[in-house]
């Protein structure tokens, strides 16, 4: 089981979690202005990764807030965590 | 906040109280059921320092803002449930409390919400309190871990709970009172039996 850092509750183990699939997916401003392949890619198509994998999770039996994880899908290693709307640790590093 | 005559314990299939007479003469555990206190449920926006030190200064003190953790002033506790979300335990009748506190929202965002029926409220303690609730939760329980007056929300045999744990009535004693969503109630307090037969169980009289 996953022990994963939520930024407001501390360290839970993995079953107080549901995981919400890929994060910093942006909805397209203008839906009517994309063709059907551009909406199907934005609608459907995750990148799946081997390596570090960015990812929304939400503490569902514990605070209930959605928050970001960063997590490498082969080891399961957790990099870092950081609430909805906040830039993450390593972007804040690389001046992003 | 019911009228207390027509509130029915969320328990009441149980007959708790016909139960006290079966009491172990050394229980190890306790259970009891903490009757009709006056729940709210309070957002505010992360932001808004102000609402929140109104409502802090009404309720008598500030509400906690670190993750975990309970205020207690009056009589009245206040938890920790999320950055912006809290839960506000009063003695049943506390009637002009919401009115309080909404007061000092004064119009402004927030959300005050009667939860008082939503919630079955078992108390639990004992020398082998822990060990119980340990059989089906995930957290880390210990006395150097969970202090007294710490609360957590946490999964407890299969139920959403918040988890509070009050003063200890005895050096090797711990108490705890878990907040469950009313239709669990029944389930959770015959789990909470089972697990603690091993143990010795007395049920007090309803509080």
């Amino acid at each position: 089981m996953l022990l994963i850092p939520c930024p407001w509750c501390g360290a839970r183990a993995e079953k107080e979690f549901k995981p919400g699939g890929e994060a910093g997916i942006v909805r397209p401003l203008d839906p009517d202005a994309l063709d059907d392949a551009a909406w199907a890619d934005y609608l459907f198509n995750r990148a799946n990764p081997k390596g570090w994998h960015r990812e929304r999770w939400i503490h569902a039996l514990g605070c209930r807030r959605w928050f970001n994880v960063e997590r490498h899908t082969a080891t399961h290693e957790i990099r870092a965590t950081w609430p909805m709307g906040e830039t993450s640790p390593d972007d804040v590093e690389r001046g992003k | 906040m019911t009228d207390r005559s027509f509130a029915q314990s969320p328990l009441a299939a149980l007959h708790i109280d016909g139960r006290v007479a079966d009491a172990s003469a050394n229980p190890g555990v306790r259970l009891q059921e903490r009757r009709f206190p006056d729940l709210l449920n309070l957002r505010i926006a992360v932001a808004d320092h102000a609402i929140r030190q109104a409502v802090g200064q009404a309720l008598g003190g500030v509400l906690p803002h670190q993750a975990n953790t309970t205020s207690e002033a009056g009589g009245v506790v206040v938890c920790w449930l999320g950055p912006d979300e809290w839960l506000i335990i009063a003695p049943h009748g506390s009637d002009s409390l919401a009115y309080q506190l909404d007061a000092a929202i004064g119009g402004q965002h927030a959300a005050l919400t009667d939860i008082s029926d939503a919630r079955a409220v078992i108390r639990l303690s004992g020398r082998h309190a822990r060990e119980v609730l340990e059989k089906g939760c995930d957290l880390d329980l210990h006395a150097k871990i969970f202090a007294i007056g710490d609360c957590a929300q946490s999964g407890l045999a299969q139920a959403a709970v918040l988890l509070r744990r009050l003063a200890d009535p005895a050096p090797d004693e711990t108490t705890w009172e878990i907040y469950v969503e009313r239709s669990f109630g029944t389930y959770l307090w015959m789990w909470l039996e089972d697990a603690a037969l091993e143990y010795e169980l007395a049920v007090e009289i309803s509080d």
